[in-house]
């Protein structure tokens, strides 16, 4: 076969293996490029708070007395939660727990109006909580390895915005919103990872990447003859 | 027109360019073990040491740096125990026992890397040496396969990260990715959005071109 023949036919048979990922490659990354990726992150949706403990440090329990009825510890920590001091103890195994800085009783969980409390105060916009689910088990991909359980906050804005806070701490931990979302999904056609959608050295990925490359020398050579052989005739 | 017929060539020929090193670059960075090049092979997981309840000074007589506290955090720092004094934009250390600040000093510093520091497998323990990287910063320079810097912030002692020479190359092709020769990571500037609309035509072209070829003439 003639080398500009073979040229041609690589192009071709390569275009049909990898064509439909080449143009998913394209409209993933025009997308990745296109929206600001701090309105990604949902920043516009985020207000800055900055819970201050200062009028707290006086009034609280000394670590030492608190820390003597709680067996071992691991982790222990002074922070505010919807304005109340209180002690982050986290228990040989992980398991954390909150206690009133104040007086040293055992705090329950946020509930959901609490929960709703905390994600509307990181809230930038004027729309209001829709729902707040506290998520068990099954967790969506969208929180990726967060702890459970966790609050769900839906705001009803038109970014389907949904915070995420740690009933223990009271935490703002995450925000996603649409447009992340369609970031995400269009990620996981680019890196080709279906799954966790993380993975960027999965071989199916060094496949495709692989063929693409010689898709694009085979344009190279093809090119070649187009532009540089034909011009001494 | 002869002109126009030049300029566009030359433009389609540089969005070529373009695609070729994106597929390129992306190639090379799936290749390369991402794990290791974000240094989270030898990041250690911090031994989850139980806290002493006994002889600890009361919160209240913790000194304060600045005002605007958001959290005071008992751990472990290598092997002393301090306070974590954290605010919005600092945060400071002082020995739980005594109150006094601790600052991160060289030895510390390399005491603290190293406790953050998994060798490569096959490697023993490797010698390391710490300086200055900025200001705020302590680079300890571990003398592996890979060069593994990690770094340690001066104020509080926190491990920023771990990077090595595949984090430079990795870097180094997401310029070429990000098309941002500035240093930054930026990927959403007027270059890099036009030449994505480029290759987007490119590829839609090319498939319309692939499905009139095969309806004429099938797979020769």
């Amino acid at each position: 076969m003639p080398p500009r023949r073979l040229a041609r036919r690589l192009h071709k048979w390569l275009a049909i293996v990898v064509g439909a990922q080449l143009v998913l490659w394209a409209v993933s990354g025009v997308y990745m490029v296109s929206v600001d990726l701090d309105i990604i992150h949902g920043d516009m949706l985020v207000r800055e708070v900055y819970p201050v403990l200062d009028e707290a440090l006086d009034d609280v329990l000394p670590p030492a007395e608190v820390l003597a009825d709680q067996g071992r510890v691991t982790g222990f920590e002074l922070v505010s939660r919807l304005g109340r001091p209180v002690y982050l103890v986290t228990g040989t195994g992980g398991a954390r727990r909150a206690l009133d800085a104040r007086t040293g009783a055992l705090l329950p969980d946020l509930d959901a109006q609490a929960a709703a409390q905390a994600a509307q105060s990181h809230y930038r916009g004027e729309s209001t909580v829709s729902a707040a689910v506290l998520l068990t088990r099954n967790p969506p991909s969208e929180i990726g390895t967060l702890a459970l359980p966790v609050w769900q906050v839906n705001f009803d804005d038109v970014w389907g915005s949904s915070f995420y806070i740690d009933p223990v701490s009271g935490a703002f931990l995450k925000r996603r919103h649409t447009l992340w979302r369609v970031f995400d999904f269009l990620w996981m056609l680019h890196i080709m990872d279906y799954e966790a959608r993380t993975d960027i050295n999965n071989p199916l990925l060094r496949l495709f990447a692989s063929l693409a490359l010689l898709l694009g020398l085979s344009g190279c050579w093809l090119l070649y003859y187009r532009f540089l052989r034909r011009r001494p005739a | 027109m002869k002109t126009l017929r030049t300029l566009h060539r030359w433009f389609g020929v540089l969005v070529f360019i373009q695609v070729l090193l994106w597929i390129g670059s992306g190639l090379v960075i799936s290749l390369l073990d991402a794990d290791l090049a974000r240094g989270k092979t030898t990041l250690a997981d911090l031994p989850a040491a139980p806290l002493v309840s006994e002889a600890l000074l009361p919160v209240a007589a913790v000194p304060r740096p600045f005002a605007g506290i958001e959290s005071v955090r008992l751990q472990h720092l290598a092997d002393t125990l301090v306070y974590r004094v954290a605010g919005r934009d600092s945060s400071q250390l002082y020995d739980a026992f005594t109150g006094e600040r601790v600052t991160v000093d060289q030895a510390l510093a390399l005491a603290i890397a190293r406790q953050s520091y998994r060798p490569l497998s096959g490697d023993e323990v490797m010698p390391a040496s710490a300086a200055y990287f900025e200001e705020t910063v302590w680079r300890v320079a571990f003398a592996d396969r890979v060069e593994t810097n990690v770094f340690v912030g001066t104020e509080d002692g926190h491990v920023l990260g771990h990077r090595n020479n595949r984090t430079e190359l990795v870097e180094f092709l997401l310029m070429l990715h990000f098309m941002d020769y500035t240093g930054g990571h930026d990927f959403n500037h007027p270059l890099i959005i036009i030449a994505a609309v480029l290759a987007l035509w490119l590829t839609l072209s090319g498939a319309l071109l692939l499905v009139s070829s095969l309806r004429r003439v099938g797979l020769r």
